[in-house]
């Protein structure tokens, strides 16, 4: 009724509108936002592993249609394939090998630029961390010659030791960032009771950090994965290939025209990945919470 | 005390971590002449028979995407020779086309790598014996075991009177085209145009007749060096006018170096192409021809091959690239060679010299076209084996016809932003067939600037009248 | 006695700190401090036929005449784009599982499946998905949006927006689950306090949620300004290898082109060691930022 007069309503619209944000189609707009957000993310699987399991005719046919009479051949295809396993085993182990001797040795490092005194420590910290921008494959024919000679191509070794190297800069300056946040009491008190410096790390330091640790891990779990160029390079014989290389490089010329298969060589190379997820994501949460807090 | 204990704490995780994390703890020796025998399970020879030094080869090598079984057939040739001499291991690896040129790169920067090296021809291979990075072929093979190789296929490893790499096998770069199609267009099926004009008039009347007459994929890129080597040296007398463009002595924007992209453009301007050539790659735009969805595709010769076998000599037939041009290479044919080359840096380097010689054996080369249908460039492969009628035409054409191949004369800066970068954009519509030869010169002016050595070396790439006719 | 330990002590601690740090220097020397001076080296150097010449500045003016150069630059620079729009998206995608809507949980877990999937995979899907005749376009003439489809990686215009766009799409989930993280230690009074004020939900955002987080949402910023210089290179090799034309060259495309296929190390070194410049620079400023910010905040 008093609706008549713009100026008298003004602010009394701004209110409604900020009930109508703040009450009941707000619960609508969050979840009409999720939902979207939700197909646009599990879209691309579903198409992976809708096609996975048709016929390359029926893909030819439509692209989006249901599977209905769903095909496994596509699958003993890419099985046949002989090296998909061990070209997991590879990643698998290049990946484990790699996050926990880089973790391991920047949380000394990390330690050191946190509590210890020396000279020289900010002027190195500070020449350490833009290192992290670098790209890889800067490094890439330096490296390749250096290793060449010492007889590291072909041999995991080589990649594992420079993954670890191009990830330290980034996680000695995450680990450092979340040591200093813890307080000089603790780690005075913990000294007091005869911790040695070394114990001091393993006891006390490592606990409190664990989301830091947590989060580097993911970080360069998921880098060294998904690395394409170092594996490729480094890892020349097919055996030793990477399951990012074997699907890169391989598998997706191999299958180039025969979509189905090619899907279902991803599938089966994000299968694993997803389980990992699904299983570990309780831990994965529970770390990164504990860790940012104040 | 209390640090000391430290520091052995420290050690020891550090002993522990680095222990685990060479998983083959003896496997980084310094050198290793005596590395694994490949899969094939032949034991290393404890006694050699007396044949000489025991010696190890190792061949990187490609090929299985254009010439499907080129595996196997490595594998059964090092076989092969492996019985015959048991002195000799051969280690061939089959690389990706991402990691080829990449790891021979710093293999050779490393001085250390493989003893023969496969390299696609011409440019793609020269520029490693301007570095330093090959040991001539013609040091270890005589002129008569050279000459059996077609002279035209031979020049494009010929330089500073030295031969570089030795023909592996050729890759003759035609189209397919599918006569029932033609047919149903009301096209000669028998007769595929050789003219430009009636190949412009046939894309209408494929169009008119609800047809895509070509199906092709540029996403990649490949398929800009394709065009350039179908359409770009028609103007050309010979070979000298190519290189003087790349010697900066004539301009590409010249009517002689420029027309092709108009004809490109043409191309489009009749709806020539898939309307998604620039959404797929190369492989999947030829993939359609195989799906019988369009009438044409730019292919290679075994592939042409696999193509009449599997849809029947009935429907696919092989043409060349119809002529527009008025110079003699106007009806040139492209039969580029993909080749072999030994390394500066081998030991062994006679000894991969005459594996070479083994690949170029009657019974061997003719292995290679049985298994993975690729034609050895020499004149001792007798025509008599060939089996499909695809090959016996581009035998026919490879006598009759001047060869040549442009991508191979080429700097690989002038494909990858020219004929390729270029070419896509002029694809789809972003420049103009005058703008796109303006920004290929000023691309070429760059790269002369760029590379002041490779241009004297490039410079010194003759062919001797009397070892190349003419 | 005494006093001799307790001058004794800074030099052992010392001693202790550099031999906690010995592994990572090791490493650092290895694999940073070894190929830069080998790259600078070979920047100044040209090798013919086996011979090394000095060749001086020539291989940096080669690279910054060259228009491509450029080209990647600002790509890459297109791609800095990518990191507020995922930081704004993780925060109100955060905020929305933080409210506990319905089905919360399902939500964090797939939000964070892109990321773990491999880049080659992700690669290939989306340059099926995309293409003219690909499925995108196909739901769009099927919701009636038939004039918006596109070639989406194959025309200049909107390629590198395309590659952004899966970049984003397999980062978004990173931040999400980060910022999430955050946010359950904030103290719930600070809501309460905010509500009782009437602040709206973004208010309540703005005004709340994003100063409690903002160490993390400068890390998430700083990892995927990383990520938009120097990790885009598998993108690239699987979806567009740089094209159209040059329109989704980035730098370490531009790097890996002139080191391998045109076989000019020298550009190639040349190109590397300013990135490396370039990613100083940037690094030195966010770190005077930073400090200024502290400054204000006192």
């Amino acid at each position: 009724m008093a609706e008549t007069s713009l100026s008298s309503t003004q602010p009394r619209r701004l209110a409604r509108f900020s009930s109508f944000v703040n009450r009941a189609p707000e619960g609508l707009i969050k979840h009409a936002v999720m939902i979207v957000l939700m197909v646009l993310i599990l879209f691309p699987l579903f198409f992976i592993f809708n096609n996975a399991l048709k016929t390359r005719d029926q893909y030819l046919a439509n692209q989006l249609t249901l599977a209905t009479s769903p095909t496994w051949d596509n699958f003993t295809k890419v099985f046949q394939y002989p090296r998909l396993l061990s070209w997991f085993g590879n990643s698998i182990l290049l990946t484990g090998v790699s996050v926990l001797l880089c973790t391991l040795i920047a949380v000394l490092a990390a330690y050191a630029f946190a509590s210890m005194q020396f000279p020289g420590r900010d002027t190195l910290f500070n020449l350490i961390t833009p290192l992290m921008v670098i790209p890889p494959i800067v490094m890439l024919i330096p490296m390749f010659v250096l290793f060449q000679r010492v007889g590291l191509i072909n041999n995991l070794a080589g990649p594992i030791i420079i993954y670890t190297g191009l990830m330290l800069p980034f996680t000695i300056f995450l680990l450092r960032n979340f040591f200093i946040t813890i307080p000089r009491e603790i780690r005075e008190a913990a000294l007091l009771d005869g911790c040695s410096s070394f114990q001091m790390v393993t006891h006390i330091i490592m606990p409190l950090s664990r989301p830091a640790l947590v989060t580097s891990m993911i970080v360069n779990a998921v880098w060294v994965w998904n690395e394409l160029l170092i594996a490729l390079v480094f890892l020349q014989t097919e055996e030793q290939r990477t399951l990012i290389v074997g699907i890169a490089a391989s598998l997706q010329k191999r299958f180039n025209l025969d979509v189905p298969s090619l899907m279902a060589g991803l599938a089966v190379a994000t299968i694993p990945m997803i389980i990992l997820y699904v299983v570990g994501q309780n831990a994965l949460v529970r770390g990164l919470v504990a860790g940012f807090e104040k | 005390m209390k640090s000391l204990r430290n520091v052995f704490g420290v050690m020891a995780l550090l002993v522990m971590v680095l222990g685990a994390c060479s998983p083959q703890p003896s496997a980084a020796p310094t050198a290793a002449p005596q590395a694994t025998v490949p899969s094939g399970g032949a034991a290393q020879p404890t006694t050699p028979a007396s044949s000489g030094e025991p010696t190890k080869l190792t061949i990187w090598y490609w090929g299985e995407q254009e010439a499907p079984g080129m595996k196997s057939f490595m594998e059964k040739a090092v076989q092969t020779y492996m019985q015959e001499n048991p002195n000799i291991t051969i280690d061939a690896v089959l690389q990706e086309s991402d990691s080829l040129y990449p790891a021979f790169r710093a293999a050779a920067a490393a001085k250390e790598g493989p003893d023969i090296q496969y390299l696609w021809g011409g440019t793609q291979a020269l520029p490693d014996a301007w570095n330093g990075n090959l040991a001539p072929i013609s040091d270890y093979w005589t002129q008569d075991e050279l000459n059996h190789i077609p002279a035209g296929q031979r020049a494009e490893t010929y330089w500073d009177g030295k031969q570089w790499g030795v023909p592996f096998y050729q890759i003759g770069t035609f189209w397919a085209y599918n006569k029932k199609m033609f047919a149903q267009a009301g096209l000669d099926p028998e007769n595929p145009p050789t003219k430009w004009d009636d190949w412009m008039a046939a894309c209408d009347k494929l169009r008119a007749a609800g047809i895509t007459p070509i199906g092709t994929g540029f996403k990649d890129g490949w398929l800009g060096g394709w065009m350039v080597s179908y359409l770009g040296q028609q103007d050309f007398n010979s070979i000298d006018d190519l290189m003087a463009a790349v010697k900066g002595e004539k301009s590409l924007t010249d009517p002689m170096y420029a027309e092709w992209w108009s004809r490109w453009k043409e191309m489009m301007d009749h709806k020539c192409f898939n309307d998604d050539i620039m959404s797929l790659d190369l492989y999947q735009g030829q993939d359609l021809f195989e799906q019988q969805k369009v009438a044409m595709t730019n292919h290679v010769e075994p592939y042409i091959a696999i193509l009449e076998r599997k849809l029947g000599a009935d429907t696919v037939g092989v043409m060349r690239t119809p002529a527009y041009g008025t110079g003699k290479l106007a009806t040139s044919v492209g039969i580029p060679v993909q080749v072999l080359a030994v390394t500066s840096f081998s030991q062994h380097k006679k000894e991969a010299a005459d594996f070479l010689k083994f690949l170029h054996r009657e019974d061997i080369m003719k292995m290679m076209y049985d298994m993975a249908g690729a034609i050895t460039p020499d004149d001792r492969f007798k025509a008599e084996w060939l089996n499909v009628n695809s090959d016996k035409m581009i035998m026919q054409w490879r006598s009759q016809y001047p060869l040549f191949w442009y991508q191979y004369y080429y700097p690989p800066v002038w494909e990858t932003e020219g004929s390729i970068a270029l070419g896509q954009l002029l694809v789809n519509g972003e420049i103009t067939p005058q703008e796109a030869a303006q920004r290929w010169q000023a691309v070429a002016d760059k790269n002369r600037q760029d590379n002041p050595t490779e241009l004297e070396a490039y410079k010194k790439w003759i062919f001797p009248p009397e070892m190349f006719g003419q | 006695m005494a006093q001799a330990i307790a001058q004794k002590k800074p030099v052992r601690n010392w001693l202790l700190a550099y031999v906690y740090l010995a592994p990572a220097l090791l490493f650092i020397l290895v694999i940073f401090v070894y190929p830069v001076i080998d790259l600078l080296w070979r920047s100044l150097t040209r090798t013919t036929a086996g011979a090394t010449h000095w060749s001086g500045l020539a291989a940096y003016r080669d690279a910054l005449t060259d228009p491509v150069f450029w080209q990647a630059l600002s790509n890459n620079l297109r791609l800095f784009l990518a990191v507020p729009i995922l930081v704004a998206l993780s925060l109100i995608v955060a905020a929305i599982i933080f409210d506990r809507v319905k089905g919360w949980r399902l939500y964090r877990t797939i939000v964070f499946i892109p990321y773990v999937l491999a880049i080659p995979v992700v690669g290939i899907v989306f340059s099926y998905v995309l293409q003219l005749h690909g499925v995108f376009n196909v739901l769009l003439g099927s919701a009636g949006l038939g004039q918006l489809a596109a070639d989406w990686l194959g025309k200049s215009r909107t390629a590198i927006w395309a590659l952004m766009f899966v970049v984003i799409w397999k980062e978004l989930g990173f931040g999400v689950v980060l910022f999430l993280a955050r946010m359950s230690s904030i103290s719930e009074d600070l809501f309460d306090a905010a509500k009782l004020d009437g602040a709206n939900w973004f208010q309540q955002l703005w005004y709340v949620t994003i100063p409690q987080l903002a160490t993390v949402i400068e890390f998430y910023a700083i990892i995927e300004l990383i990520t938009m210089l120097s990790w885009v290179f598998a993108y690239v090799l699987v979806m567009t290898k740089g094209g159209p034309g040059t329109s989704t060259w980035v730098m370490e495309y531009f790097i890996y082109q002139k080191a391998f296929p045109y076989n000019q190390m020298q550009i190639a070194s040349a190109a590397a060691i300013l990135i490396l410049a370039f990613a100083s620079v940037l690094m030195f400023l966010q770190a005077r930022l930073r400090r200024q910010v502290e400054e204000l905040n006192g």
